[in-house]
């Protein structure tokens, strides 16, 4: 009888041990970021200059543009961009908020056009927008579409695109790509200039 | 009278219970206790038919907490799911008090730093003139785009720690009544 539990005891400690190895942490989740994207589209990427100092950089200024749940989809970007070590996010609601609760930033009539959001920046300091647009254009067919422009300068930085047909993962087959190139480009804008604080 | 077969008014019945079901459980609170809770993995967050919470740390007093719905969701619900997160958030860390942030560096207490930098550095303020545009629509004979919405709720949350520091205590919530309520509410258990 003891015999027969010993060996129970020892065999389901063997399997709960060959769970625990295959279990990941967030560590290594976190080490391996978007590593499971698509490799079968390829990200077309127009424009990258890595000519940008992210310690200077006060704020992300978010703008998100789907008709397909675009409350989620804002969420989803914003916690893919804290996930690459953007934290500190305003989106259009935010940002007309920090406007009008400031009375030294009431001489600004837009956040849309260019001028006056360089001016923002010249207020309240550099900040980098971040345009990702989400498009449906027929069938199982998705677009997205990444703008990173410095405001302060009015330069844009990265431009991406990246055109899929979805067979099994949104998730994987149409954001993971595009992040993971936005991801490498902020790598290689801190490893030159240096990490944001 | 005539008498219906016994199998036809079970399936009368049956029908009317499936029919007026789903009516019935959604009164009060009970819609969502069991679906929104423990939303954490991140596809969920663009998993539309689910309710939950999804939550984002930026320091070690503020968080972004976003409450996401079901098309049908009370916005109402919604708003009390972002407050029993951000008050669980708050609790975790020893605090008494949250206030919702309109956006991340905002100035709530005494002390903050301000938004704007100091005046030296400040642009100058122009009188503009010129032309001034208006907006056109002009009717496409292509049919738009398919709109799918859902409700959501999300904004940033900040721990207090000394709620005299307020610069509004009108905005100040308590996580004490925040969690009792959700307690009531049987979406988590009591905390011995």
């Amino acid at each position: 009888m003891n015999n027969k539990l010993i060996t129970l005891a020892t065999c389901s400690f063997l399997l709960l041990s060959g769970c625990a190895k295959q279990a990941t942490t967030t560590e290594e989740i976190d080490n391996q970021l978007y590593s499971n994207a698509s490799i079968l589209d390829e990200v077309t990427a127009t424009r990258k200059d890595v000519n940008v100092d992210l310690r200077k950089i006060r704020f992300v200024y978010l703008e998100t543009k789907t008709t397909f749940y675009p409350g989620r989809f804002d969420f989803y970007v914003r916690k893919n961009l804290s996930k690459m070590g953007l934290k500190v996010v305003l989106n259009k609601e935010e940002l007309t908020a920090l406007i009008l609760n400031n009375p030294e930033l009431s001489n600004l009539s837009s956040i849309n056009d260019p001028v006056s959001q360089s001016r923002l920046s010249t207020l309240i300091g550099p900040i980098l927008k971040i345009r990702v647009t989400l498009g449906l254009p027929n069938g199982a067919n998705r677009s997205v579409s990444v703008e990173i422009t410095d405001l302060s300068s009015g330069r844009r930085l990265l431009e991406l695109s990246h055109n899929t047909l979805v067979w099994a993962n949104f998730e994987t087959e149409v954001f993971f790509p595009v992040f993971k190139v936005m991801n490498e480009w902020l790598n290689e804008v801190r490893a030159l200039r240096g990490s944001e604080a | 009278m005539m008498k219906l077969p016994k199998t036809i008014s079970s399936f009368f019945l049956l029908t009317f219970t499936i029919t007026l079901f789903p009516f019935t459980s959604y009164s009060g609170k009970s819609i969502d206790h069991k679906t929104w809770y423990g939303l954490t993995d991140l596809n969920a967050a663009m998993h539309t038919k689910k309710v939950g919470f999804h939550d984002i740390v930026i320091s070690k007093d503020t968080y972004f907490v976003a409450a996401l719905g079901k098309k049908k969701t009370k916005l109402q619900d919604l708003k009390e799911i972002w407050e029993t997160r951000s008050a669980e958030r708050c609790k975790d860390k020893g605090f008494h008090f949250f206030v919702k942030l309109e956006y991340l560096f905002e100035q709530v207490l005494q002390g903050d730093p301000s938004v704007v930098h100091p005046p030296a550095l400040r642009g100058h303020v122009m009188n503009t003139s010129g032309t001034v545009y208006i907006p056109m629509i002009i009717p496409s004979s292509r049919s738009g785009p398919v709109y799918a919405s859902s409700p959501i709720y999300q904004s940033h949350a900040r721990c207090i720690a000394d709620p005299t520091l307020l610069l509004d205590p009108s905005r100040l919530i308590q996580v004490k009544s925040v969690i009792d309520r959700a307690v009531e509410y049987k979406w988590i258990k009591k905390a011995n």
